[in-house]
């Protein structure tokens, strides 16, 4: 099931990948950001720290992060994204993902983010 | 009348303008803007800057200052605050020019349009308005001069674009295609008295229109109404000024530049008989930097703040004013301030602690105005 961050990524576990997530912003973010015009991707392998800066995305107006949920290393990129970050905008928790994070410690990924409903009630409330 | 009066004495409520509820409604994605509730965009902002460069985009701007100065000593007061001269455009033309203060230091740009020699209509940039009218009354000393806010009074709307000549020839009277660009004539559009120039801050052709307030959501949403017309807000509006190298007040230049330094020189008008504000100061070449246009090859975007460096050396020479993603080029354009000594160097512009190659470039990034 997707997860959800207080920091508007969403990740979803690879079925059968121990560990590795697909990772995004959610449709919230995007809308906030508005038009998306570049992604910053960050290199294959590439590992990172918890909370750490992966990407970063360009609107025309704005610049935005995608954080760390956990410790891990990047095993591939949304290459698509160089050509079309339009994506980001217009299918950001599908099409528009962003990368793909092995997490250090697999058992990391099962409690790093809140549920869908859980997500909403937060945006709710922030309104 | 002061132009305070549009805010509500000890309110921090954003002032609104005729187009509040059209905004509202929509929904546009509103935002305060100098004070003012304003949309930075109705539908998205790559998707009404192609319609204003392949269309007409509207604009509602009438957060701007608009003041009538008339009486027999218009000229000669409005010459003594000016760059350029008021007597060297003809009745139905506009001026585009600049207040500086005594040591030559930008106070504002703004349009003049020029009725007859002793009746003007002057617009100014919103969050200037009551700095200029103040600055104004102070210099009419023992002059005939009436002065009148009319911000208020007075919508203006903006049809940018190549279908904009088209769009307003269907609902007014005037013959527009005789309007010369910088020109203006009065005549109805949908039945409202308007003052129609050939004015505009997209580098497109199009018209700024000047019309009661009173008629102006009417006649906004008839247009709005029309299909070749997108309705845009702030957000275009800034990449589309970019696109045309032009300057904003507050962000470009303020009052620590000179005209000179702004590359607006061009505005300082030659051999004009009467002395002006600032004179002494606005052209010298003593001042240490230069206001330049700098193109990059990806999409990363250059935005206000960001170091302007010598690519060789690493060294900063100067500072991004305004930049972004230039849709219509497909890549990033910048404009700011570079030293005096480095404008033959190799320039990169510092995004998130990388070094990315830029080339100066002379402004404007894109122009396809077509109006004689």
């Amino acid at each position: 099931m997707k997860q959800y961050t207080e920091s508007h990524e969403w990740f979803e576990a690879i079925d059968g990948n121990p560990g590795l997530v697909k990772i995004g912003i959610s449709a919230h973010a995007a809308k906030e950001l508005g038009d998306v015009v570049f992604v910053d991707l960050p290199e294959v392998n590439r590992t990172f720290a918890k909370a750490e800066s992966m990407a970063v995305i360009e609107s025309v107006k704005a610049v935005g992060d995608l954080w760390a949920p956990f410790a891990g290393t990047v095993t591939q990129v949304n290459e698509q994204l160089n050509d079309e970050p339009t994506l980001v905008t217009s299918s950001p928790e599908d099409e528009g993902w962003i990368l793909l994070l092995q997490a250090e410690q697999p058992e990391d990924v099962d409690n790093a983010g809140m549920t869908p409903d859980a997500y909403q009630a937060l945006l709710a409330k922030k309104g | 009348m002061n132009p305070n009066d549009h805010r509500p004495e000890g309110s921090a409520e954003p002032m609104k303008t005729f187009c509040h509820s059209f905004d509202e409604a929509y929904p546009a994605k509103i935002v305060d803007f100098h004070g003012w509730a304003l949309p930075i965009q109705y539908d998205g902002i790559l998707a009404e800057h192609a319609w204003t460069r392949s269309k007409c985009g509207m604009f509602n701007v009438s957060h701007m200052g608009r003041f009538r100065i008339s009486g027999p000593h218009s000229a000669d007061f409005l010459d003594e605050l000016i760059t350029g001269s008021v007597r060297k455009v003809a009745n139905g033309q506009a001026l585009y020019t600049l207040l500086c203060d005594p040591s030559g230091g930008i106070l504002d740009d703004i349009i003049i349009y020029k009725h007859r020699s002793d009746d003007y209509f002057v617009v100014v940039n919103a969050a200037m308005r009551d700095a200029d009218w103040a600055w104004m009354q102070e210099h009419i000393a023992d002059r005939s001069i009436a002065m009148i806010d009319q911000s208020g009074a007075l919508a203006q709307i903006a049809l940018q674009g190549p279908l904009a000549e088209a769009v307003l020839q269907d609902y007014t009277d005037v013959e527009l295609e005789g309007l010369r660009y910088f020109h203006h004539t009065h005549g109805t559009v949908l039945g409202a008295e308007t003052l129609i120039a050939a004015t505009g801050y997209t580098g497109e052709d199009g018209f700024e229109l000047y019309l009661p307030t009173a008629d102006a959501l009417a006649v906004w949403s008839r247009l709005a109404a029309d299909e070749r017309v997108q309705p845009c807000g702030l957000g275009a509006r800034d990449v589309l000024r970019m696109e045309a190298g032009l300057r904003l007040y507050g962000q470009d230049m303020d009052r620590t530049r000179t005209p000179l330094e702004a590359g607006l020189s061009w505005t300082v008008a030659k051999d004009k008989a009467q002395p002006f504000i600032g004179q002494a100061h606005v052209l010298p070449t003593d001042r240490p930097e230069r206001f330049v246009g700098l193109t990059l090859e990806g999409r990363q975007a250059p935005r206000t703040g960001y170091p302007i460096l010598d690519r060789n050396t690493g060294a900063v020479i100067g500072q991004v004013t305004s930049g972004g993603y230039a849709p219509s080029l497909s890549h990033s354009i910048a404009m700011g301030y570079v030293q005096k000594q480095a404008l033959d160097a190799e320039w990169a512009v510092s995004i998130r602690g990388k070094a990315l190659a830029a080339e100066r470039t002379k402004l404007p990034f894109l122009n396809h105005v077509t109006r004689r």
